[in-house]
């Protein structure tokens, strides 16, 4: 308001080293507008310089100051702002400007520990904000990056196989191949017919966001439709086999973020939707967590760190029988409430118990033998 | 578990003219066409991959009739070509787009994604062989996503289409990346069984009533199907090895399992249509099996004779070696067919006749020195149509005459008694009388020499409602049973056996009893004849043929007697005189008392049985004295004076016109017997109390002097009696015309007394004046 009434004393601009070469990446900002962003990854150091050019032959000012922020906005609720991190350095002490400059800054080895998200209801954020402090009106300029979380899971884990059905009218078998992909990945899989009673016209895979903030009474949840893929047109017959194959590089997606901060979630699902002749709609949701692959180069650093055999870039598709015992219910009714809402709730717990774990050493790798989430899983479809 | 929602959108197909939707589908196809090929044009590839998509959403639907569907197929897949053949050149030309094999998989939509797949990967494989093998793989694979027959039916057809140039046709070691045949087998199986399973399933959808119109509908896209099976023939590399352990199997179980007539009517013929008949002949076995398999309802005699045909059409074709030695082709289609007939209970009679025909027509044709195979069908046919036994006499009937038709058709012969056997056995419900059967069998056996059949059987048959069209009906079966008999020949050299054959079918034929046996017999007899006629031709060869001779007269002599007894003596009577005729050209010891036997049987019958008097006619020819005395004896015995009149009258040219062996062929003219037989006739006649009828039998006897007279004219015969004789007839006939009410029957007799004179005067004008001097007489 004041810059407006007398102009700005001074010229802010904030340049992220390195972010010609870096990967961009599109931040959402509160105009509605897309800008081009550097991606920043968890641990690694955020460095630039800030150009001050002068419109005047002087400036006064009680310092110079940069700040690296990462912010949790609630849409409905603008005052509620949440930092979850901030990091402060002092660029120049109080003093008289004479002539335009360019001052340095680095923080290092900062530790970022979410990935950026533009939701409906909620955005996650990170920053760089430089400060001249004046007398009257502070000179504020804001840059924003993007911050990519890295995962790497062993390809190994198994999939996601069931058999569903309405008791004498349809029973199906579907397998995912996976139950976590990256988000360049393909999900494979395939639909076995056990049983068909209904004319069924089509059936398609959805991918489901599913975003959540807040807790308790004042909790706000979003569901969007972010892909729409058929798989199968007409009806098939009893024994039928239908292939589904999905690529996600193509499609919006983030990674699967769990209690982000106790203050959100963006969860993904499978919805399987079968359409009858008649308009009815027969569907099953199975949650599936998404993440981010560790780029080759990172990779390779990774697995020289970890001296780990595996290698993500041979695994071969499983085709590992997952433990029927927990993967394979069957109801023999429909009506109940969603077993994903509720197997996601525990499978939140532990996965976020996961990433508070490994965001510490940089690497949000899981051991094959360190399987807490699916023990906690198994427990919670047993009690359905 | 799966949530159930209903959409609030009801809009079902609105079923409308097709030609409109067919119109509307066609001009967004157009227009999405000229979109795309105006983005190539400009090198936009993602914009024409999109417009490309569009168009392709065209194909998604439901309203159309699969008639429609297929115009509108044609001209999407037309327009295709244009994306397919702009992708090739850049390809060519290096500028390779990065992952458009995985860029097309992203359309939301499965038919327009999955037409896209194919043209991509049929570039990337017409670009490169390396990745040939998986995307030919992926793509057959990936078809499996559209269940919908008629939409499932055409995608599958594109990728037929796309990749017919495609197919990797090389044997194994020769190409291990690329792919190799049984990759290509592989595919074209695959997409095969699943066409086929759409093909079906196409059947079972929708209301009941519309069966029909499906029916139809699925024919009109039989060829769809059927390219699966041409694609594969077309592969160079396929081998008969291949072919029998690899090909035919897969297809045989898809067809076997699929249960479905139309599809294993339509896949069975393809097979043998497309195939080399090489191939054919390798795998025989496997195929009559599956053929054994199919679905009641399949027409199997059309496919098997279809196979029969196109083998024996191969067997005998120029150039061609025949039928392999190793392969026992007529073995395999007899064993087969009879396994078919046992696994087919409620296989239609027809069908099982109409197999044993092609068989026979395969034995006819390619084995032509192999007789017994012909005995083989008719065995095979016997047992099979034992089942017969629980149809309904018509169709018996039906089948039976078809059987037989059939020989006739194609001159099947039956060389031996035991054929004749089986062959009667078969149609033994045209030999006798179901209910009969036990019956005549019966005495049949106890008397082999009386023909067993029931005198009464005519008459009480006679007595139902429609008799008539049941007496035409059985005389239709049974003058065919009659030639078929015609058929039983041992061939030219075998005149013993032939003895045989005709003395098998008799015992048979006779316990038709007398309705059938009328038909069945005298071909027999005849038959018989001729086999004597034969052994007399043969008589260098043969020293004892004279006693065979006198055998079969013997034979012909008990059959003649037992048809006599069956109340036919008309026929008895004709076929002992014709029996006669031939004794008398054959000269075998005491050939003339078997003459005479004959001839005193056809007497004896006549006396009993025939009082026809213009039979007596048949005796002119004979050359005995008895005989002749006889003849008048049995004339003069006839019960009506007027037929005793008449035929004494005829019994004149006995003794006029005979050729008895002493006179060395010349006419014996006994002018005495003559006159005394019209004498004699002049006598029963007027012994008659009818005068109009008298009156015409004495102007019948006019006739036969005049008649006289005139032969006698410029020999030495004194003809005075005669012509006195007659003059008094005339007189007399005058007479009683004169006393005769006017009526039809007396005008009748005016006329011909009229004609008589009126002849008698034209010969006396003539000028002869011997018959002028006779005729003065006569009184004119």
């Amino acid at each position: 308001m004041m810059n407006f009434l007398f102009g700005p004393s001074a010229d802010l601009e904030i340049h992220l080293d390195g972010s010609d070469d870096r990967q961009k990446g599109d931040v959402l900002l509160d105009s509605g507008k897309k800008e081009a962003c550097p991606v920043y990854f968890d641990g690694e150091a955020v460095s630039g310089k800030v150009n001050i050019r002068l419109k005047q032959s002087k400036m006064e000012h009680y310092g110079i100051r940069v700040e690296l922020l990462g912010l949790i906005e609630q849409f409905s609720d603008r005052s509620s702002q949440h930092e979850f991190l901030s990091m402060a350095r002092e660029l120049a002490r109080p003093g008289i400007l004479t002539q335009s400059c360019c001052l340095e800054f680095e923080f290092v080895s900062v530790e970022k520990p979410y990935e950026s998200y533009f939701g409906v209801n909620v955005k996650l954020r990170y920053f760089i904000r430089v400060t001249v402090t004046k007398r009257l009106n502070d000179l504020v300029k804001e840059q924003d990056f993007l911050v990519h979380t890295l995962a790497q899971y062993p390809d190994t884990l198994g999939g996601i196989k069931m058999e569903v059905g309405i008791e004498d009218c349809l029973h199906i078998e579907f397998e995912y191949n996976k139950s976590k992909y990256h988000l360049k990945d393909a999900i494979i899989g395939k639909i076995y017919f056990l049983l068909v009673r209904i004319k069924v016209r089509h059936m398609e895979v959805q991918i489901l966001r599913r975003e959540l903030v807040g807790v308790g009474p004042n909790s706000m949840s979003d569901c969007e439709t972010v892909a729409k893929f058929e798989i199968m047109d007409g009806a098939p017959v009893k024994g039928e086999t239908i292939p589904i194959r999905l690529f996600l590089g193509g499609y919006e997606l983030t990674p699967t973020m769990r209690d982000v901060n106790k203050r959100f979630s963006v969860r993904y699902f499978l919805n399987l939707v079968l359409i009858d002749e008649e308009d009815r709609r027969y569907f099953k949701q199975q949650e599936v967590t998404l993440f981010r692959r560790r780029p080759n180069r990172h990779r390779r650093i990774a697995q020289e760190q970890q001296h780990q055999s595996q290698s993500a870039d041979t695994a071969q598709p499983v085709h590992q029988q997952p433990d029927r015992s927990y993967f394979h219910h069957r109801s023999a009714h429909f009506g109940a409430k969603s077993p994903a809402a509720a197997s996601g709730r525990s499978a939140a717990n532990a996965d976020g118990a996961n990433t508070a774990n490994n965001n510490n050493d940089n690497e949000a790798a899981v051991s094959p033998g360190n399987s807490d989430d699916s023990s906690s899983q198994s427990g919670e479809s047993n009690d359905q | 578990l799966f949530w159930q929602t209903r959409s609030q959108d009801m809009s079902g197909p609105v079923t409308e003219d097709q030609e409109k939707l067919l119109d509307e589908a066609l001009s967004v196809v157009k227009l999405q066409a000229f979109q795309m090929k105006r983005c190539l044009d400009k090198a936009k590839l993602m914009d024409a991959l999109k417009h490309a998509s569009n168009m392709l959403g065209e194909l998604r639907t439901s309203l159309l009739s699969p008639k429609s569907y297929y115009e509108l197929y044609m001209l999407i897949t037309d327009e295709m070509r244009h994306l397919e053949l702009y992708l090739l050149d850049e390809f060519q030309k290096g500028r390779r787009v990065q992952d458009l094999y995985e860029l097309v998989q992203y359309a939301g939509n499965i038919i327009p994604r999955l037409y896209l797949l194919i043209t991509v990967g049929v570039v990337y494989i017409k670009c490169s062989e390396i990745s040939r093998k998986d995307i030919l793989k992926d793509l057959v694979e990936m078809c499996r996503g559209v269940q919908h027959p008629l939409r499932g039916l055409f995608l599958r057809n594109y990728l037929l289409q796309c990749t017919k140039n495609v197919l990797p046709d090389c044997v194994e070691e020769e190409q291990e990346d690329s792919g190799s045949v049984s990759d290509s087998i592989d595919f074209v199986l695959l997409n095969f069984s699943e066409m086929n399973k759409l093909w079906v399933r196409m059947q079972h959808q929708g209301h009941t009533r519309e069966r029909d119109r499906r029916e139809q509908e699925r024919r009109e896209l039989k060829l769809l199907v059927g390219t699966n099976l041409v694609r594969l023939s077309q592969l160079d590399t396929i081998d008969v090895q291949r072919y029998r352990s690899v090909v035919l199997p897969a297809v045989l179980e898809q067809v076997v399992n699929c249960k479905d007539a139309l599809s294993q009517d339509y896949v069975m013929e393809c097979i043998i249509q497309v195939f080399p008949d090489e191939y054919h002949l390798a795998t025989l076995q496997d195929f009559l099996q599956a053929c054994a398999e199919l679905n009641p309802a399949v027409p199997v005699k059309n496919i098997l004779i279809s196979l029969i045909n196109r083998l024996s059409a191969f067997a005998t074709r120029d150039g061609s070696n025949g039928i392999p030695s190793d392969i026992p082709l007529f073995d395999f289609f007899s064993e087969q067919i009879a396994k078919i007939i046992e696994n087919k209970p409620d296989l239609s009679p027809e069908d099982l006749v109409s197999l044993q025909a092609a068989l026979t027509g395969l034995a006819l044709g390619v084995y032509k020195d192999r007789e017994d195979y012909v005995d083989k069908v008719l065995e095979t046919t016997n047992s099979g149509l034992d089942k017969l036994g629980r149809l309904d006499s018509p169709t018996k009937k039906s089948v039976s005459a078809y059987l037989l038709q059939n020989m006739l058709n194609n001159g099947t012969l039956v060389p031996s008694s035991e054929q004749v056997e089986q062959l009667l056995d078969l149609v033994r419900c045209l030999v006798a009388d179901p209910g009969a059967d036990a019956a005549a069998a019966a005495a049949a056996a106890t008397a082999t020499n009386s023909l067993g059949g029931d005198p009464g059987d005519g008459s009480a048959n006679g007595a139902g409602p429609d008799s008539e069209a049941d007496n035409e009906d059985l005389a239709e079966e049974q003058s065919l049973l009659g030639r078929v008999v015609h058929l039983f020949s041992t061939g030219p050299d075998l005149l013993d056996e032939q003895f045989g054959v005709l003395k098998t079918a008799r015992r048979i034929l006779a316990t038709g009893g007398g309705r059938r046996v009328k038909y069945t017999l005298p071909p027999v007899v005849y038959q018989a004849y001729q086999l004597a006629i034969r052994f007399h031709n043969r008589q260098d060869s043969d020293d004892k043929w004279r006693k065979k001779c006198r055998k079969i007269f013997e034979f012909c002599h008990s059959t003649v007697c037992g048809l006599a007894k069956c109340e036919l003596p008309n026929l008895a009577l004709r076929l002992f005189v014709d029996g006669a005729l031939v004794v008398d050209k054959i000269p075998f010891d005491q050939h003339d008392t078997v003459a005479y036997e004959f001839l005193s049987q056809a007497f004896s019958l006549y006396e009993e049985e025939i009082s026809d008097s213009k039979r007596m006619t048949c005796f002119a020819a004979e050359n005995h004295e008895p005989l002749r005395s006889q003849t008048v004896h049995a004339a003069s015995k006839l019960l009506r004076k007027p037929d005793q009149s008449r035929a004494v009258a005829a019994c004149a040219h006995l003794f006029w016109s005979g050729r008895p062996r002493e006179l060395q062929g010349a006419e014996m003219r006994d002018l005495k017997k003559v006159g005394e037989c019209l004498k004699r006739a002049g006598r029963l006649a007027s012994q008659c109390m009818d005068a109009g009828l008298q009156a015409q039998l004495y102007t019948e006897l006019v006739n036969y002097y005049l008649y006289f007279v005139l032969q006698s004219a410029g020999s030495n015969l004194d003809v005075s009696q005669l012509s006195s004789t007659a003059g008094q007839l005339l007189a007399k006939i005058r007479e009683i015309l004169s006393g005769l009410e006017p009526s039809a029957d007396s005008e009748h007799i005016h006329k011909h007394f009229e004609a008589t004179v009126e002849f008698a005067r034209s010969q006396s004008a003539s000028g002869d004046a011997t018959i002028a001097g006779l005729l003065a007489q006569l009184e004119l």
